[in-house]
């Protein structure tokens, strides 16, 4: 019973050629003037091809500009980064002079109240 | 020379360098505590690959900054832990001698010491050097309000060092001669 059913409904639906004439009487009911949405189809299919063959190539050029403004911002934080070791640098070999000429004002004034004692020897 | 033996005398050899650059380089003390307590402070840390950086942006065509580049060109690394106070104060000794117990390690020597009653400055410098070659330098340097660590690790030129005269305000010391301490 099923496949009789089965049966008659793919009968039923089976593909089928329209009769002569038909789009012809189809046209011929539609209202004076209509004939400009027979090309809207078209026109969206038109629209639609030229969206899909420019989607690859925009979202090509959004990867690389993604990629360049990346690098620049890499860029960027590095510049910051060298020029803030660049200030530790001198700020550090500041330091260390400073210190050094510390120990050369000591050594130098001890040396030169060793001198004085020698020379009221 | 077989690979064995070959691989053998690599091995060392790398190893005696990474000792020699490890054992220049001092454990400085978790100074945190004067931190909060100091008017001024400075912490610097700078290891290689920041002085290489740094070294990029050095201008060749000012004076000082070619002359610093010349001078961190053979370093590993700079460490810089310095105070300032409002008030006279007294130094975390525990702190200052475990790091005289590291300056203690073979390959360290102490280069000048000199304590001032004038000025109520003490300060020391340490030469870690490898062969003939100074490879580190250590200053501790105290004084009533102002107290100051500094770690040099790498190849130190001392000639180099004495060409900043004027530069950074320092003078010549005749540091490769050893002075002795003076009490």
């Amino acid at each position: 019973m099923t496949s009789h059913f089965e049966n008659e409904l793919r009968q039923a639906l089976r593909p089928a050629e329209p009769p002569d004439g038909f789009a012809a009487r189809v046209l011929a009911k539609l209202p004076a003037g209509s004939t400009a949405p027979a090309r809207a189809p078209i026109i969206a299919f038109r629209a639609a091809s030229h969206v899909t063959r420019w989607w690859p190539a925009a979202l090509a050029a959004s990867f690389i500009v993604g990629i360049i403004a990346t690098l620049m911002t890499l860029e960027h934080h590095e510049q910051l980064a060298g020029l803030r070791a660049r200030q530790q640098v001198m700020e550090a070999l500041r330091v260390t002079s400073d210190k050094l000429d510390l120990a050369y004002r000591v050594v130098r004034n001890a040396s030169a109240v060793e001198t004085n004692r020698e020379e009221q020897r | 020379m077989n690979p064995r033996t070959w691989l053998a005398v690599s091995v060392l050899f790398w190893s005696g360098a990474a000792l020699a650059e490890n054992g220049a380089q001092v454990k400085l003390p978790d100074l945190s505590a004067l931190s909060a307590k100091a008017s001024e402070s400075v912490n610097i840390t700078l290891d290689a690959s920041l002085l290489a950086m740094a070294g990029r942006f050095l201008d060749d065509k000012n004076p000082g900054d070619a002359d610093a580049k010349r001078v961190i060109s053979g370093l590993k690394g700079i460490y810089v832990r310095s105070f300032t106070f409002d008030q006279p104060f007294v130094y975390p000794q525990a702190d200052i001698d475990a790091l005289r117990k590291q300056l203690g390690a073979p390959g360290w020597n102490r280069l000048v010491e000199v304590r001032s009653r004038q000025d109520s400055a003490n300060v020391e410098i340490y030469v870690f050097t490898v062969g003939d070659k100074p490879q580190g330098l250590v200053i501790i340097s105290s004084e009533p309000r102002e107290f100051t660590l500094v770690n040099i690790v790498g190849s130190i030129d001392l000639e180099k060092l004495h060409q900043l005269e004027g530069q950074f305000g320092v003078p010549r010391l005749g540091l490769e001669e050893k002075k002795p301490p003076t009490q």
